[in-house]
């Protein structure tokens, strides 16, 4: 365990300096573009600034996007198949803990990711509207919200939080399926990169074969036929429940796959 | 009971054969040469003893146990290229060895590496070639581990160099440990070693003490590997 927390300490600060720099640029561009907003005045140079902006703002968020996943790739590639591997898996830990480190940091800076792209939507919107008619929007929201039948403050927050725990899980899922192709990838003494996109789209088509017999065995309208004469809440935690635990699957599959391929079949270059 | 012992060991790539039937019982308190051209085997019965391959055949134990993560934890591996995240400084590349290697001595580290006047606070890539290999060294032989392998380490650096990284290898490591050192320059590593293996095509042909070499044959070490491995 202490292995395991020491090494996904290092490899958050790794991603960290790439990441956090681009996570202040995007809040920046969201500041830019909000205050060009609020003092655009129609047709001329105010306008030309205002559409620049939004430009600027928009190749941030998807550098913010594509950054993450080449970060994500490029850590389990570089530090664990490249040179840097010769350290990593000369380290007194387990290849579990190695594999674990890259999964959780791999949730972490997806959410991460999110959470800067909602911070940098709350900026831009609040050059628009004062704080408290935000309140008073959301208030608006919330009323809406409530009318549904048999909803609370409570529900709705765990609702929330289990979205984000299967948003985190599924987060985990693509990458653990990603360092599963690359492991798979890496068996070959050459085109290891053409072996891991071959690996990717086998593991998906095996999904999908997989998904399509589960149909065809399943009873018809599975899952909803198990929700039938629950409320709409209950109902709702099923259906999230199932999602859940079918993305835990998973995992557990691609991780088992890619510690075989590690602890057995590992072959440097 | 030996410290490094293969029983058996073989391994070979798809169809290609690295390493065949290799029986070896290295002691602790020596330092060991393991001798052979390129493409011999030596750097595939490293990545062995660290547990960087898996045997196709037979077993190597270090003190007794496979590799895994009790055996990394008193191995100390040095391999022929640039292994370090060179985004790291000097002074982060030691706390990350301190953070996971117990046995790791920070202030042997330092000294060494005052010696050098280099600057820990620079980060590795910004080092010259040679200031970065010394910087690998210091570190790996600032281990007080049981075990050392050293693959190539002198390699592709300069006399002066080599000079100081055989120095620092003699000096530093841990007198009751078992050296390693994997090359295929005898000449200027011949005087550091006690014993002698010889590697030819995976197969280990010879396995006899330095002095013995000296004496019983009348040649050095670097003499009899030529005859040995004569093309």
């Amino acid at each position: 365990m202490l292995g395991f927390g020491r090494l996904f300490r290092y490899e958050f600060k790794a991603v960290g300096r790439v990441m956090f720099p681009l996570y202040g640029a995007l809040i920046a561009s969201s500041i830019i573009f909000g205050f060009s907003n609020l003092v655009m005045s129609d047709g001329g140079a105010g306008e030309i600034v205002s559409v620049t902006s939004a430009i600027l703002y928009g190749l941030m968020v998807m550098a913010v996007v594509a950054l993450t996943a080449v970060m994500l790739i490029q850590r389990f590639y570089k530090n664990l198949m490249g040179n840097e591997g010769y350290l990593a898996f000369t380290l007194p830990v387990s290849t579990n803990a190695h594999i674990g480190t890259k999964t959780l940091s791999a949730s972490v800076w997806m959410l991460l990711g999110c959470a800067a792209g909602i911070l940098s939507v709350l900026v831009i919107v609040l050059f628009m509207v004062t704080p408290a008619e935000l309140v008073r929007e959301m208030g608006f929201l919330w009323d809406e919200i409530s009318r549904v039948n048999g909803v609370n403050v409570m529900k709705v927050l765990v609702l929330i939080v289990e979205a984000i725990l299967i948003g985190a899980v599924w987060c985990g899922e693509v990458a653990v399926k990603i360092y599963a192709a690359i492991s798979l990838g890496q068996q070959w003494s050459n085109h290891r990169v053409m072996g891991a996109v071959g690996a990717y789209i086998g593991f998906s088509i095996i999904e999908s074969i997989v998904g399509g017999i589960l149909q065809a065995i399943l009873p018809d309208n599975f899952p909803y036929s198990i929700c039938s004469g629950l409320s709409d809440y209950a109902g709702t935690q099923v259906m999230m429940l199932i999602v859940f635990l079918a993305e835990l699957v998973l995992v557990a599959i691609y991780w088992f796959v890619t510690y075989r391929l590690l602890d057995r079949r590992l072959n440097l270059q | 009971m030996s410290i490094v012992e293969c029983r058996g060991l073989s391994k070979s790539y798809s169809k290609t054969p690295a390493l065949e039937d290799v029986n070896l019982k290295l002691e602790a308190g020596r330092i060991t040469g393991i001798l052979g051209p390129n493409g011999s085997g030596k750097t595939t019965l490293i990545k062995l003893a660290t547990g960087l391959l898996q045997p196709t055949e037979g077993e190597i134990l270090i003190d007794g146990l496979r590799p895994g993560s009790l055996t990394k934890s008193m191995v100390a591996y040095l391999p022929d290229r640039d292994f370090l995240p060179d985004y790291m400084t000097v002074e982060q590349l030691m706390k990350y060895y301190s953070d996971f290697f117990d046995d790791f001595n920070e202030a042997k580290a330092m000294k060494m590496l005052d010696s050098l006047n280099i600057d820990c606070g620079d980060r590795l890539k910004k080092l010259s070639k040679g200031n970065r290999e010394k910087v690998q060294l210091i570190l790996t032989m600032s281990r007080d581990a049981r075990v050392y392998f050293l693959d190539e380490p002198i390699a592709g650096v300069d006399p002066a160099a080599r000079d100081y990284i055989i120095k620092t290898i003699i000096t530093n490591y841990n007198p009751e440990a078992l050296v390693v050192i994997c090359t295929h320059l005898i000449a200027d590593v011949e005087a550091v070693l006690d014993d002698v293996v010889f590697i030819k095509e995976g197969r280990v042909v010879m396995q006899e003490s330095a002095d013995a070499i000296r004496d019983e044959k009348g040649m050095s070490i670097d003499g009899l590997f030529r005859e040995v491995f004569k093309c």
